[in-house]
């Protein structure tokens, strides 16, 4: 069936937007991440203007991050205490990382560093998560639980503020949550996504929270976060398309509700590895769409 | 679009000072001036119909509202495939469609299709600075191939059928991709290499019903739009989890 969105100013097939929508809640369900990564890029192949899908897309990671939410406060997954701690740091990046938008911009070449950005992340931090993995696996660790840099260094054991966080049985100083709600907050406002990929990973290894607890954690956090964006976008550009969001979130609650349910039977050895592959996969794509010559080499932009 | 028509006018009056003006050898009608742009748009057709003083054979040009783009060139950079040039072009029709009852270079010379801008060979957008002129042709030809891949410019051979010698009636199809806003529609009676007469009529493209509403509400109440979309969604997003947890 095909639709008309009225911002976007086409028409498209209303089934492809549900299946994406669909698959992308299914991540989003399953690790916590939101998917941003995916919805933006495919809508662009779509030909949906980038502002639009940009924009769209943060309102339907309110929706689908809401009903995973919801889905992991039920079956007590979600470590409130901490994603508040999270907050904090992720307002104070989205705003430092707005300005240091800006200043790119200003010097040109924004996409080249977001390119950078993406594969030296997506790389360093799937790569170690594999290794790691694999790692456990051929070890075959009677103990799960993996010990997390803040618990090893010395460092970060001795910075003040420590909180007791009760459904994590962390007590750390709350200066280590903090910064990697910093640093989630940047990556939103500098690359434009939700960063679950890069939080996630953030909150196992670097925190040191059950991976249980994470992806629902993730997702409290990436619920405020996207409604900013979404507010930011609303009134400064007006790319927010209602009709395409409607039919995103249409399939997303629904991928997100089957992905909550799957958690339960993935372990999370497995589900880490999966989540490890699929981020590094993701970041070799973009190494590659870097370095090998381009199938198109001129692109359109409107405006201007 | 004003400036294009006087000019056409200007023209036509510098080629054709035999054809005495007064006396129109073309008139046409379309079916509608208005194209609505529903929800559920997906493409839309008019009919255009004439008449003719004179036999001869029938342009039909559609040109919508100009805009301004931007193309751009990646290089290889160190390695690196970098955004490395780029050309702005002005005033470049947002959609452009030819259609002819006969292919187009039989029937006029390339001069007069130049003045008359008809095929996409004649196509010359305007740029800010002045480019190498090599270089402005390479980056407008992937403009237009763009524009072609996304069922914008057009240009075909479609015959116009004629009832009698003097009576014909042709369809013409726009895309979903269709932009907003007025295009004109100009029709050419050309009779042995020359441009006879030319008719033009204006179709509105526009959003109607809840596609207008939506857009307006977006536009004037921004931070009333940016509040309702994260409320639905939060809502939406409540309303799943409810439907889905009874079983």
């Amino acid at each position: 069936m095909d639709i008309y969105l009225p911002i976007a100013e086409m028409t498209i097939p209303a089934e492809i937007i549900l299946a994406l929508g669909t698959s992308v809640g299914l991540l989003s369900g399953i690790f916590g991440v939101g998917g941003g990564f995916l919805t933006t890029p495919f809508l662009i192949l779509l030909g949906i203007p980038p502002a639009v899908a940009v924009a769209t897309q943060a309102s339907q990671l309110v929706a689908t991050s809401t009903t995973g939410v919801l889905g992991h406060l039920h079956k007590q997954n979600v470590d409130l205490h901490m994603g508040c701690v999270m907050l904090v740091g992720g307002i104070i990046g989205t705003l430092i990382g707005i300005m240091i938008f800006r200043v790119l911009q200003h010097f040109g070449q924004i996409d080249l560093i977001i390119s950078v950005l993406y594969v030296l992340f997506l790389g360093s931090i799937g790569l170690m998560m594999s290794i790691d993995t694999i790692k456990s696996y051929i070890r075959k660790q009677s103990h799960h639980k993996p010990v997390s840099l803040a618990q090893r260094s010395k460092f970060l054991a001795s910075l003040p503020y420590k909180i007791q966080f009760k459904a994590s049985k962390l007590y750390i100083s709350a200066l280590i949550p903090g910064a990697v709600g910093l640093i989630g907050g940047l990556m939103v406002s500098v690359l434009g996504i939700g960063a679950g990929f890069l939080i996630v990973p953030a909150m196992i290894y670097f925190i040191g929270m059950p991976p249980l607890m994470v992806a629902g954690t993730s997702l409290f956090q990436i619920l405020f976060t996207s409604a900013f964006a979404t507010f930011m976008h609303a009134i400064t550009n007006q790319t927010v398309d209602i009709i395409l969001a409607g039919l995103l979130i249409l399939g997303g609650v629904f991928g997100t509700q089957i992905g909550v349910r799957l958690t339960k039977y993935i372990r999370g050895r497995p589900a880490r590895l999966i989540l490890a592959l699929l981020i590094l996969s993701i970041g070799l794509k973009l190494a590659f769409d870097l370095v090998i010559e381009p199938h198109q080499l001129y692109s359109l932009n409107s405006g201007g | 679009m004003k400036l294009l028509l006087t000019l056409t006018f200007v023209c036509a009056a510098i080629i054709m000072p035999k054809v005495v003006l007064s006396q129109s050898l073309l008139t046409t009608h379309l079916s509608d001036n208005n194209i609505n742009i529903t929800t559920a748009f997906s493409g839309d057709q008019l009919t255009l119909f004439g008449t003719t003083d004179i036999p001869g054979d029938i342009i039909i040009s559609i040109r919508g509202p100009k805009n301004d783009l931007v193309i751009r060139r990646k290089q290889n950079v160190l390695g690196l495939w970098l955004n490395t040039d780029s050309v702005k072009f002005h005033d470049v029709f947002s959609y452009y469609d030819i259609s002819s009852s006969q292919p187009l270079d039989t029937l006029l010379s390339q001069d007069l299709r130049k003045l008359y801008t008809l095929g996409l060979d004649t196509l010359n957008f305007e740029t800010d600075e002045s480019y190498e002129p090599s270089k402005k042709a390479r980056f407008q030809e992937s403009l237009i191939e763009f524009l072609q891949q996304r069922d914008l410019y057009t240009v075909r051979t479609h015959k116009a059928i004629f009832l009698n010698e003097r009576l014909f009636y042709t369809t013409l199809d726009f895309p979903s991709s269709l932009p907003i806003g007025n295009y004109m529609v100009t029709t050419y009676l050309v009779n042995q290499g020359n441009i006879l007469d030319t008719d033009n009529q204006i179709v509105s493209v526009r959003q109607v019903g809840l596609s207008s509403e939506i857009r307006e509400f977006a536009h004037d109440k921004s931070a009333q739009y940016g509040i309702l979309c994260i409320l639905a969604a939060l809502f939406s997003g409540w309303l799943a989890t409810q439907i889905l947890r009874r079983d």
